[in-house]
């Protein structure tokens, strides 16, 4: 009979997500200043493509991908309206560095930033958030510039 | 406080650089009165107390502060003393060199990964406390002269570039940074 090798499987804190936003400090986000869904970061495209040929498959890798980043903000706390402020003033916030809520996962870049919604959303007494939908670049297949 | 003053603060904790960006004017007027207080409590006494003691005690003074205006207000709570040290955890960038460059972390962040330890960064805490409550209440005109004398007596410094702009000034000899870390493999051909 197989042995079990109970393997650990680790740790999650979510508590431990965070934002640092370099070019605008006071936009810096942590655990106490979001809501329960905290935030989340997105891929959005195929780090390539696979075109298809009469015998087989030619594969050509992205240098690029577009990334989206959504946090769940505090509406209740001052931080939102910096948010909100910083969007009327202007929208582009350069990089973003995404902490995860795992130690042993590393941090994610993405760069040339822009914040695409900051939606108040719902004001019944019950929505104490607002979400926030940033996006930009993060890229990928960094060795093709080997090739150039 | 910051009121729109183009000014931030470096400092060197442990083997890491510090980076800071002053309250907001909206944050120093929902908190003025235990930011006063500590004040008040930091400079009384003789200027030896005040330049040898009062940036170490910060912290405490602070929170001393908010228990007494908690207590005076019948409220069972610290009068936002740990809302205040939030604020300037999360206006703090530490600058951590690592093996593809420097890379920027937050506070906790940093402390977790052994760059530092928390007795390193509550001295600097209580030096940035130090700062927020004798700058923030001064004059505009006022503020240059105080955010100096500040500076002066503790490891704090000012300056005018952005986190960014700083952690570039600190890549003398490193790799820039890169988008992560980068896999063995080669892009096939």
């Amino acid at each position: 009979m197989a042995v079990n090798p109970r393997v650990s499987q680790g740790n999650l804190n979510r508590v431990r997500a965070s934002v640092i936003v370099p070019a605008f400090p006071t936009l810096n986000i942590n655990s106490s200043h979001m809501g329960k869904q905290f935030l989340s970061l997105e891929w959005e495209e195929a780090f390539g493509d696979q075109i298809e040929t009469g015998t087989g498959l030619v594969n050509s890798p992205a240098p690029y991908v577009k990334a989206t980043c959504a946090i769940n903000i505090l509406r209740s706390q001052l931080i939102a309206s910096q948010w909100q402020a910083q969007a009327d003033a202007t929208s582009i916030i350069g990089r973003i560095v995404v902490h995860p809520d795992s130690t042993v996962y590393p941090a994610q870049t993405v760069h040339n930033c822009q914040i695409l919604h900051a939606s108040p959303g719902r004001m019944d007494g019950l929505n104490p958030t607002i979400d926030v939908i940033i996006t930009g670049v993060r890229y990928v297949n960094n060795d093709l510039w080997n090739m150039v | 406080m910051k009121i729109d003053d183009n000014l931030s603060l470096v400092f060197d904790v442990g083997a890491c650089k510090g980076f800071s960006t002053p309250i907001s004017r909206a944050v120093f007027e929902a908190n003025f009165k235990i930011i006063s207080a500590t004040k008040a409590a930091l400079f009384y006494g003789n200027s030896s107390a005040v330049v040898n003691v009062s940036p170490v005690i910060a912290t405490l003074t602070l929170k001393d502060e908010g228990k007494k205006i908690a207590d005076a207000s019948g409220e069972d709570g610290d009068g936002s003393a740990d809302a205040i040290i939030a604020e300037i955890k999360r206006l703090t960038l530490i600058m951590v060199s690592g093996a593809s460059g420097w890379d920027m972390l937050p506070v906790d962040a940093a402390i977790q990964s052994g760059a530092m330890d928390a007795e390193e960064w509550q001295e600097a805490l209580s030096e940035l406390i130090f700062f927020t409550a004798s700058y923030a209440l001064a004059r505009k005109a006022d503020r240059p002269r105080a955010a100096k004398g500040v500076c002066a007596i503790t490891g704090l410094d000012t300056i005018s570039l952005s986190a960014e702009e700083f952690m570039a000034s600190l890549e003398t000899s490193k790799k820039p940074e890169t988008t992560g870390s980068k896999a063995g493999s080669s892009v096939p051909v």
